[in-house]
């Protein structure tokens, strides 16, 4: 289901949480609201659920007006950050929760909320734990039981809070890949909030970058990485280098030599960082020690080539860079 | 390394008196002001034997005063119940103006004097008072009659549920409830089904304080009662009326009914609190079961 937001705003007392937000997501898309916290990306989850309410403008799911809709009535499923399971129930009466409260002549048969619920432990593949409570999981199986719990009412749209953000980086990493892959099985219109941009990148189809209320950018991983709208996406998504405050430099498209060539810069190295393939330097330029330290990112075998563990003069060769009107970054 | 074990050697080896002492002198001073006067009143009411006793109880102004005790307090408990999860409700879950005014004023029967929420309302219905001349036109009878004593009983006792379940709603967080209702649930079913099982030990525990208090509250109910013999006596201004009047037996065997009472609310509260930590162990083992017994729990894309 396609989901239009035109122009939200959100205040919380003197707080702009939103700032005339407008957006539109493509029906079967998993999107990622993507930025800082306080950057207002949970408020917009929330407005788009009816969990909290807009102080003006419009969200249209699938060309309904769901604005002064209420959540019960949305359509959506939600995941919430810290689960939000029903601690007194069990697995199975968790999942079976949304079938259960529909009015009489909307709820299926118990034999059939039996065979729903089954089908979606298999999908979370948490079959075996249906006579348990929440408190007996671990903090992924919680997190699956919650989606399941989501899906069970079939909804138009599917909306994550942080759904990764209290796990441990390893399940995070594996839960990441399996919802992506569920999602491509599934194919309903996903939008998750996070903070981290490895997650996002990782995740989502469209990722949409957030600041202090605004919408920065929204494109696929690729361009937002590659062709950033704004400085703030560009130091915010992966490292960034930033010379005279407006020249933004990736690590990776720095290259060393040991050819000095007129223009060049003369480094040294203050650190190294092993990164399996890549080798990250911390490095500093000689004619200039008031400059902060550049990150530069070179291939395992550049690295060894140069044998920069010998010391000895290095040169620095900008390969691509991004620059800014200098007014816009002084803001940042 | 012996030196770097010293510290855990020495508390080890903290002298016993510094942890029998304080639990003597504890148990000392409960023994002197709550076990004796027990036994003192268990006491003076056997004092002429076990007939005596039951014949004080079954004074006809005994069981009167025991009925109205009984009716205020299912009258009490059960409004302020309804009173309490509402007030907790407002300002656990919601943000508006007035809301620290509110948790003020369900505070305040605390900090009044019992005597003081007596009189007020004597000031708003005795005969010089607000409605005083109003309700006296149309014979309707608020001050020394049962509505008075409900009434004084309600005010002192408002605080007990609420008090309890604000800050256990306020640590639960509404997550559970935003989720409740995203499924579709409706208000009703979300109470029912989610807000009521997760409060419903300290709910529990609110009650019981609340009834006890409802039972044996003096200061407010003798402001307002007028300490009619066998009408609008509860069992605490009847035990004083019949101690003023030397009625040692009567006084003591009215007095160990509420302190029967007092020893059942106990034991219920004892019970409350032992479910309550059972339930978080059992939680808890499983918990630790199942970390160790989750091969399955690494997700294989599907």
């Amino acid at each position: 289901m396609s989901i239009e937001i035109h122009h939200i705003n959100k205040r919380f007392g003197g707080f702009i949480a939103l700032d005339d937000v407008s957006l539109s997501i493509a029906e079967g898309e998993l999107v990622a609201l993507l930025g800082p916290s306080g950057c207002g990306k949970t408020t917009l989850l929330r407005i788009i659920a009816g969990l909290e309410q807009a102080d003006s403008g419009t969200i249209v799911i699938h060309g309904q007006d769901k604005t002064s809709q209420h959540v019960r009535d949305r359509g959506i499923g939600f995941v919430f950050q810290h689960y939000a399971l029903f601690r007194h129930m069990t697995v199975f009466e968790n999942v079976a929760f949304g079938l259960r409260v529909r009015p009489r002549r909307h709820r299926p048969t118990s034999a059939a909320i039996r065979q729903k619920v089954l089908d979606l432990l298999a999908l979370v593949q948490l079959d075996w734990l249906a006579d348990r409570y929440p408190d007996q999981l671990s903090g992924g199986q919680r997190q699956r039981i919650a989606l399941a719990r989501a899906l069970a009412v079939e909804p138009q749209v599917l909306l994550l809070d942080e759904p990764f953000g209290a796990l441990d980086a390893n399940v995070r990493k594996d839960l990441r890949r399996w919802l992506r892959n569920l999602h491509r099985n599934l194919d309903v219109t996903s939008i998750f909030v996070t903070h981290d941009q490895e997650e996002a990148m990782e995740v989502a189809s469209k990722v949409v970058v957030m600041d202090q209320g605004h919408v920065e950018q929204i494109g696929s991983p690729a361009n937002v990485y590659d062709h950033p709208a704004t400085p703030f996406v560009s130091r915010f998504i992966g490292n960034v280098n930033i010379f005279e405050g407006r020249v933004f430099v990736r690590p990776h498209d720095i290259e060393l030599t040991r050819q000095a060539e007129a223009g060049l810069p003369a480094v040294e190295v203050e650190h190294i960082v092993p990164l399996g393939g890549l080798v990250r330097l911390e490095l500093r330029t000689t004619q200039d020690d008031a400059a902060g330290l550049i990150q530069v990112e070179i291939p395992r075998r550049d690295y060894d080539a140069l044998g920069v563990d010998h010391g000895g003069a290095l040169f620095l060769r900008v390969l691509e860079s991004r620059v800014f009107p200098s007014s816009s970054t002084s803001v940042a | 390394m012996n030196t770097s074990a010293m510290p855990d050697a020495r508390a080890a080896r903290r002298p016993r008196g510094l942890t029998v002492i304080p639990i003597a002198i504890t148990f000392c001073v409960l023994a002197i002001f709550l076990v004796l006067p027990l036994l003192a009143v268990l006491e003076q009411a056997f004092e002429q034997g076990v007939g005596a006793y039951f014949s004080a109880l079954s004074n006809p102004d005994a069981l009167s005063a025991l009925r109205l005790t009984l009716l205020v307090a299912a009258i009490a408990v059960p409004l302020n119940t309804l009173f309490g999860i509402a007030a907790a409700w407002a300002i656990a879950r919601f943000r508006f103006h007035g809301r620290s005014l509110l948790l003020t004023l369900v505070d305040l029967p605390f900090s009044v004097s019992p005597v003081i929420s007596g009189l007020i309302y004597v000031l708003v219905f005795g005969a010089h008072g607000w409605f005083g001349p109003w309700l006296d036109r149309h014979d309707i009878h608020i001050l020394f009659a049962t509505p008075g004593i409900v009434l004084a009983t309600l005010f002192v006792t408002f605080p007990f549920v609420a008090r309890e379940l604000i800050p256990l709603m306020q640590e639960q967080g509404q997550e559970e409830e935003e989720a409740a209702l995203s499924l579709g649930a409706s208000g009703w079913t979300l109470f029912r089904k989610v807000t009521l099982p997760n409060i419903k030990w300290g709910l529990l525990y609110g009650i019981l304080l609340c009834n006890a208090r409802a039972m044996g509250e003096f200061g407010a109910v003798s402001v307002v009662s007028g300490h009619i013999r066998g009408q609008t006596n509860t069992l605490s201004l009847q035990v004083e009326q019949m101690y003023n009047e030397y009625d040692f037996t009567g006084a003591f065997a009215v007095a160990s009914l509420l302190a029967l009472l007092a020893l059942v609310t106990l034991a219920a509260k004892t019970m409350l609190e032992w479910q309550q930590a059972r339930q978080r162990r059992t939680g808890e083992r499983a918990e630790s079961l199942s970390r160790t017994s989750s091969p399955k729990d690494i997700p294989v894309t599907p």
